[in-house]
């Protein structure tokens, strides 16, 4: 489980950072290794271009920790980073070619009568949910689910659900606006909310 | 108040976002509606699961190989061979295409 606590590294670690100091470099790793590790595999969906695109991240840190000016917290400097690194391997990879399991999520949204009531019956598995026998199970298939999220959805999810950075950092971290970060998140969770309602129904 | 309208506020209603009067209206429509306050409970379960999804760990000696090629571009004294990346002034590419995704 990610901590939502993220600390930023103090100033005098940064500076020491900036001087080019090993130990400084060390303790940022440490601290945020596996952070950047896990948003790398949810763009790239596999360990090695993953820990491949976590290396190339903190080898850009070092090598630009000269520019970071302070404006912004350093993980949001650091995750934006990895987001961009991980896509540039991503497209390098497929040659260009986006292969996404779904184009449009439109399909797992909840549908209405033109009255605005709800088209399909919704069913209450919340409880079912707190069942810890099942728990392993289902958060391996919301994993699942997630990474079926075409990716401006899914890094929205994983950014704010997973990782627990706020709606103004992912959207720092995603150079849009609040208002976007909000929208491409709540259609996520209703989207991943019809996933599992379908997988639930089957138990 | 519809269940449309329910679910386009769904969000905003859970971080206590809404006006008092949309809150109200919201509340009511839940007091009648057995199927917004099943999709209500479900898609507050479906986020707070995320925090628990089990962390990727990168393997056992990444760091240490990690280190060990900064300490070597160290004591060759460049910056890095590493191609540098910009960041401070340009969007990046990557991401203002995922922008006008939005």
């Amino acid at each position: 489980m990610m901590a939502n606590n993220i600390s930023d590294p103090t100033l005098s670690l940064i500076e020491r950072l900036k001087k080019g100091n090993l130990e400084a470099f060390e303790k940022v790793v440490s601290q945020f290794q596996t952070r950047v590790y896990n948003l790398a595999f949810r763009i790239l969906g596999n360990e090695m271009d993953a820990q491949e695109a976590t290396q190339d991240v903190f080898l850009t840190v070092f090598a630009n920790i000269h520019s970071f000016e302070g404006k912004s917290s350093f993980y949001c400097w650091l995750y934006r980073i990895a987001v961009n690194q991980s896509l540039m391997k991503k497209r390098k990879t497929e040659k260009g070619r986006i292969v996404e399991f779904y184009s449009s999520i439109e399909d797992f949204l909840p549908k209405f009568t033109e009255e605005g009531h709800h088209f399909f019956p919704i069913h209450d598995w919340s409880q079912k949910a707190e069942d810890v026998f099942l728990q392993k199970e289902l958060l391996a298939k919301l994993d699942f689910f997630v990474d079926e999220l075409p990716e401006i959805y899914r890094l929205a999810f994983h950014l704010i659900d997973i990782d627990g950075l706020s709606f103004e950092e992912a959207a720092e971290v995603l150079e849009i606006s609040v208002a976007g970060v909000k929208s491409r998140l709540h259609r996520s969770r209703l989207f991943l909310r019809e996933k599992l309602s379908a997988y639930l129904e089957g138990q | 108040m519809t269940c449309k309208g329910l679910v386009a506020d769904l969000a905003d209603y859970l971080l206590g976002a809404l006006s008092l009067m949309r809150k109200r209206e919201i509340e009511s429509h839940l007091r009648d509606c057995p199927e917004c306050v099943a999709l209500l409970n479900t898609y507050k379960v479906t986020s707070s699961l995320g925090q628990d999804i089990p962390t990727k760990r990168p393997s056992a000696d990444f760091q240490a190989q990690l280190i060990s090629s900064i300490a070597e571009r160290i004591k060759q004294g460049a910056p890095t061979a590493f191609p540098s990346l910009s960041i401070r002034d340009e969007p990046s590419p990557t991401l203002q295409l995922l922008s006008k995704e939005s």
